[in-house]
């Protein structure tokens, strides 16, 4: 289904359920995309406290413009993001990620993982970058 | 515009737009060249100051002991058909 009719599906349903969806950009990464910076573990101090949920597009490394994935999330828990690949020629399972955690005030960003099947896992912010993080109002648990 | 992100020691985490700036974080014209977490915020001024990269894990080589002889793969072939169905 091509995502307009996936939006305009869920506008529908949002508009028969009278409910009403907000989501509004709350925080970008301005180091330059061509150049993306590594991302050690830190806070994001944020006024988070209208939102229920958020997304955040996560960048798969310093050296791949062009790839990212999103993670949803809710607040108060940890979710992490996993990003893995399967190399081809090298014969082994690649595995990106990091810990995020949002509350009323802050988002937090744990240290990212980068592990090979081959060779463990280790430390390493050059992968799993956030690039921005959307707050969304209007979820109903 | 942009704002720094610093840690205690004024090492910049990340940077952000000013519009996403919350109270107490510097605010910048223009972003250091290259990785911005190569740079303290010292004083109003950018510090080139890398942090020392990770030693490189050593691969480990296999021994003599992580291979088995043909002869040895032979025997463990032989058995495992001989026990077969049993």
């Amino acid at each position: 289904m091509a995502t307009n009719t996936n939006d305009k599906a869920l506008q529908q349903l949002l508009n028969i359920s009278g409910k009403k969806v907000d989501m509004k950009l709350l925080w970008e990464n301005a180091s330059p995309t061509s150049t993306l910076s590594t991302f050690a573990k830190q806070k994001i101090t944020l006024d988070l406290t209208e939102y229920s949920a958020f997304v955040i597009i996560i960048r798969h490394s310093t050296g791949s413009p062009g790839q990212s994935s999103q993670l949803i999330m809710d607040k108060d828990v940890s979710h992490y993001v996993s990003l893995v690949n399967a190399a081809g020629a090298g014969g082994y399972i690649q595995n990106r990620y990091r810990v995020f955690t949002c509350s009323n005030d802050e988002v937090i960003a744990g240290d990212a993982w980068f592990g090979r099947s081959d060779t463990g896992e280790k430390i390493d912010n050059s992968v799993a970058i956030p690039t921005s993080i959307y707050g969304i109002k209007g979820v109903k648990k | 515009m942009y704002a720094l992100n610093l840690d205690t020691d004024r090492r910049i985490l990340s940077a952000t737009f000013e519009k996403y700036s919350t109270e107490g974080m510097p605010k910048v014209e223009v972003l250091p060249e290259g990785d911005v977490s190569d740079y303290r915020y010292v004083n109003g001024e950018y510090v080139y100051e890398p942090l020392p990269e990770p030693e490189p894990e050593p691969t480990p080589e296999p021994s003599g002991s992580d291979y088995v002889t043909y002869d040895e793969m032979a025997k463990a072939i032989r058995e495992g058909v001989n026990s077969y169905g049993q």
